[in-house]
Formats: C-alpha cells, sequence, structure tokens
C-alpha cells in the first residue's frame, strides 16, 4: 500500500471534518425539528377534536341557529383557522432546517444570494448548540442573542457562511463547558451572538465567558489541527475552514478581537458590497 | 389554580389555552404566560401571590429556566416549580432538582399526564 502524499491525506482530513460537524449537526437537527413537529402534532389534534365539536354545535337541520350556537360556531372555526396557519408555520421551519441540514451535508460550496444574516446566525447558533447538547447532555449553556433590527438581507454564501457561524459557536460552548467542569458551582456559561449593520459591513460577533484561550495556542489560532479538546471531540480545522470561508469566499475577516480570563470574543466581518462591485471591476 | 406557563415559544400559550379549554371555561384553571424568565420574574412581582405552580422550560434564550429557578428560589418565593425540557437527561435532571425544582417534566409534554397531576395539586 502506497503512503498517502500531503495533498490526498488533506483531502480525507476535510472529508473526516465535514463528517464530525455533519455528525453533529444531524443530532441538532433532529432536536431542532422535534419542536415545529411537536407543534404540528398537537394542533392537528386538537383541531380534530374542535371539528367533533362543530359537527356536534350545528343545529339538526330545520332547527333554528340561534345567535348563542352561531357565536359557539363562530369561535370554534376562529380557532380552527388559527390552528391551521401554526401548522403551515411550523411546518415551513421544519422544511426549512431540514434544507438548512442538506445544504451542510451536500458540502458544494452555496451560490451567493441576499440572506437574511440574523435568521442565518440565529439558526447556526441554535444547531450548532443542539448539536452540542445531544451529543454531550451535560452541556447547560445559556445563549443571548442581539440582533441588528436594521441588518436585513445581506449577500453571502448561506450554508458555508451557516459553517464559518456553527464552528464558533462550538468552541465558545466547548469553551463554556470546560470551565464549568472545572469550576462548577455559581458559574453560569454563557455564549452571546451579536450582530450590527455597519455602512459598508456587516458584523457578526461571538463571544463566551470560558476561560479564555490559552497564551501558547493564540499565535498559531488559524493553523490547522491545533486544538486543545481531546481526541475525538475535534478536528483542529475548525477555526481554520471558518477563516477560510469568511475571507476567500465572503471577501470578509475573522479576527479573534480579544480572549483572557473573562472570555473570547471573535468577529466575522463581511463587505456588503461584492468584491468585483467594490473595485468598480 | 393559577398557572404561570414560562416558554419562548409563544405557541404554547394557543396550546394550553386549547387543550385545557373545559378546565379554564369551568374555571377551575387559570393560564398565565411568559415568554422569556425575565418577563416571568415581572409577572410574578404583580400577581405573584395568586400562582400556585410554574412550568418552566429550560432552553430559553436570554435567562435560561435554571436560571429562573436559580433567582425565584433565592428570593424565597415558595412557588411549586416544575422544569419541562426536551433534554430528559440525568445530569439536567439533577441540575434541576439540585436547585431546587419541585418536578421535572419531558416534552413533548403529556397533557393527560399533566391533567392528571393537576387535578391532584
Amino acid at each position: 500500500m502506497t503512503t498517502p502524499d500531503a495533498e490526498e491525506l488533506s483531502r480525507r482530513l476535510l472529508a473526516n471534518e465535514r463528517l464530525t460537524a455533519l455528525g453533529l449537526l444531524t443530532a441538532g437537527i433532529a432536536h431542532e425539528v422535534k419542536n415545529p413537529l411537536h407543534f404540528i402534532a398537537n394542533f392537528a389534534e386538537i383541531s380534530s377534536e374542535l371539528a367533533d365539536e362543530l359537527a356536534g354545535a350545528l343545529p339538526d337541520p330545520g332547527q333554528e341557529l340561534t345567535p348563542e350556537t352561531a357565536a359557539d360556531l363562530g369561535d370554534i372555526l376562529a380557532d380552527l383557522r388559527d390552528n391551521l396557519g401554526r401548522i403551515v408555520h411550523h411546518s415551513r421551519r421544519a422544511d426549512r432546517i431540514v434544507h438548512a441540514m442538506l445544504d451542510q451535508a451536500s458540502g458544494r460550496p452555496s451560490s451567493r444570494r441576499p440572506v437574511d444574516l440574523n435568521l442565518l446566525a440565529e439558526e447556526a447558533v441554535a444547531l450548532a448548540y443542539h448539536g452540542l447538547r445531544a451529543t454531550e447532555p451535560g452541556m447547560n449553556v445559556s445563549i443571548d442573542k442581539a440582533l441588528d433590527p436594521a441588518m436585513g438581507m445581506v449577500e453571502a454564501c448561506p450554508s458555508d457562511l451557516t459553517r464559518a457561524v456553527l464552528n464558533l459557536t462550538n468552541n465558545a460552548c466547548h469553551a463554556t463547558h470546560r470551565r464549568r467542569l472545572a469550576e462548577g458551582g455559581a458559574y453560569a456559561p454563557r455564549v452571546a451572538l451579536e450582530t450590527r449593520r455597519l455602512p459598508h459591513h456587516a458584523e457578526i460577533r461571538l463571544r463566551d465567558n470560558g476561560p479564555g484561550i490559552p497564551e501558547g495556542l493564540r499565535d498559531s489560532l488559524f493553523e490547522p489541527f491545533r486544538t486543545d479538546k481531546p481526541p475525538g471531540q475535534g478536528t483542529g480545522l475548525g477555526l481554520v475552514i471558518a477563516r477560510s470561508v469568511v475571507e476567500q469566499l465572503h471577501g470578509g475577516t475573522l479576527t479573534l478581537e480579544r480572549t483572557g480570563s473573562e472570555g473570547t470574543e471573535f468577529l466575522i466581518s463581511i463587505p456588503l458590497a461584492a468584491p468585483a462591485e467594490r473595485t468598480g471591476a | 389554580m393559577k398557572i404561570l406557563v414560562v416558554d419562548d415559544e409563544r405557541d404554547v400559550e394557543a396550546l394550553f389555552r386549547q387543550k385545557f379549554r373545559r378546565e379554564i371555561r369551568a374555571g377551575r384553571l387559570e393560564f398565565v404566560f411568559a415568554f422569556s424568565g425575565e418577563e416571568a420574574i415581572e409577572v410574578l412581582g404583580g400577581s405573584g401571590a395568586e400562582i400556585v405552580l410554574i412550568l418552566s422550560d429550560i432552553n430559553m434564550p436570554g435567562m435560561s429556566g435554571l436560571e429562573l429557578l436559580s433567582q425565584l428560589r433565592e428570593r424565597r418565593l415558595g412557588h411549586r416549580i416544575y422544569m419541562v425540557t426536551a433534554y430528559g437527561d440525568q445530569s439536567t435532571r439533577e441540575t434541576a432538582l439540585q436547585l431546587g425544582a419541585d418536578d421535572f417534566l419531558t416534552k413533548p409534554l403529556d397533557f393527560e399526564e399533566l391533567r392528571g397531576r393537576l387535578e391532584k395539586l
């Protein structure tokens, strides 16, 4: 058997990273999808009971429809209508979640298009968190969100950017979880997502109140395979891939804003105009 | 009996109101809803005395259900508190009970079972 060359190794490792990420995603999606599915089942069941009530409340042929009965029927119909609306809403939600998973699973770079950046960031964080929770049940992190209401649509490659935010969230949750295992007691793990729309950039910040990145790792943070996670828990490629997605696919920057005993903050900054537009080419 | 339900999903309100329609109409149960830990604390400050039971989701953005639980226990408000969560793992259960929860329910809520419990209170 010949030894695989560096390029082949690199390909295999990236494929492995994708599979690891996919495993986490699947668990996360399973959890996320359960919520809307429960609502769909519950509201469908209630609506079925309401339909029975409706049938029961209808006056017999020949009998008069009293104002009371009319009011009752009106109430039941209103609830039925609302429930059906909720069922549609939660079905669409479940569909989006599964779509996000298929996008990530396909591994194909997603095409650049306008995306609701707040929604993307929120969903990426949720996917990461629930995926981790499903594989590490003791993990209990509070997720704070401060999303800029003026963010609107931003040109981005959705599944790739989701991947980047997901990787950052992964790291943030692991950091706080590690601190909790070490300190216990009153320490409350917190991860914060913040988005901001600036005149020429869209920002996504991810903060955690973990123990900070050890001095020794800070310089080589964005190098492949630098990880302080135990074997099997991380591939050491999360930040590398995130930075590559942000820089190469979006012409943006991914920077470590600060890190210390109070926690860590990463910043993704994406230009609002496509590179070609900006240079006027 | 007045019950406070805390969950970030707004449709939980429609769900409870419809599932407990009969009891609500008969005046046996009354539900109040808060969509965050912070809101729950406000509500308890207002009509707090009348509320007999709190049902709270654990996984909420912002103040988590467990944080809400600690805060309520710190203030010695004495309400009966049941934590509700999709994650029925041992560690979460223990943490909740340690922090002072009276019981721990898993999602999806079995409304028939809940109805039974409420009747016994």
